[in-house]
């Protein structure tokens, strides 16, 4: 019953992040439209990308797999494979947002930041929280709540890179 | 390879990077990219390119 009530709370907390999505998507795109358009040069890099997040993802499940053979790890099963996740999409958009393809042709990277800075820190809020409780790590595990610890970190880091690649885009334009 | 004779190009038209971009329908920094030798166009926005700054092929991307 709990499992049951717990991956219905993930599942309704997924449509709500799809909704909010929806929306800052139109919110973040100059021309209102839903996807990003990219130019032939960052189609070439955004390939590029996926390609090494794609490595990267493979070869830490291949380790956390061979890993979790012999040990066991201090973390449930969801939050190892959640942080594969994160590491392929920070990797990614780090790569994408070095290499000015992150941002498409109809999108506007200041919009961009601050929507990773709010996600940021309401994940990260709302990973203190659990932590002040105690439900962050207990019984010498990372439990579940871990998630908006690392989509917070994960976030702030995507916000970052971008903010620096703004400042640097500012002096190359000036 | 620097391509410096795109951006002389550029120049006489009195157009900057972002203008240029903006009417071929790329980034500036793929503009930027193109003249500094990092990237290499396709044949499509070479002739886009070329319309844009009312030259031919040869003249600015022919490598002598």
């Amino acid at each position: 019953m709990y499992n049951a009530g717990r991956m219905f709370g993930m599942i309704f907390g997924v449509l709500i992040g799809l909704v909010i999505a929806v929306i800052v998507l139109r919110f973040v795109n100059k021309n209102k439209k839903m996807t990003a358009e990219y130019d032939e040069m960052q189609k070439l890099v955004r390939g590029r990308g996926y390609m090494y997040a794609f490595y990267t993802v493979l070869i830490f499940e291949a380790l956390m797999c061979v890993l979790s053979m012999g040990v066991e790890l201090p973390a449930e099963q969801g939050v190892i494979h959640f942080v594969a996740i994160i590491i392929g999409v920070t990797l990614h958009a780090c790569y994408c947002i070095w290499h000015n393809a992150y941002v498409g042709l109809n999108m506007n990277l200041k919009r961009y930041v601050i929507i990773m800075a709010v996600v940021s820190a309401f994940n990260l809020w709302v990973a203190f929280t659990a932590w002040r409780e105690g439900e962050l790590f207990s019984d010498g595990m990372f439990r579940a709540q871990t998630i908006n610890l690392l989509c917070g970190l994960m976030f702030a880091v995507i916000g970052v890179v971008g903010l620096v690649k703004m400042i640097i885009g500012r002096e190359e334009d000036a | 390879m620097k391509n410096l004779k795109l951006k002389a190009a550029r120049a006489e038209k009195d157009l900057s990077q972002a203008d240029l971009a903006e009417k071929v329908g790329v980034s500036r920094q793929t503009i930027s990219a193109i003249e500094k030798g990092d990237y290499n166009p396709t044949i499509n926005l070479c002739i886009r390119i070329c319309k844009v700054l009312e030259r031919t092929l040869d003249e600015l991307f022919w490598v002598e």
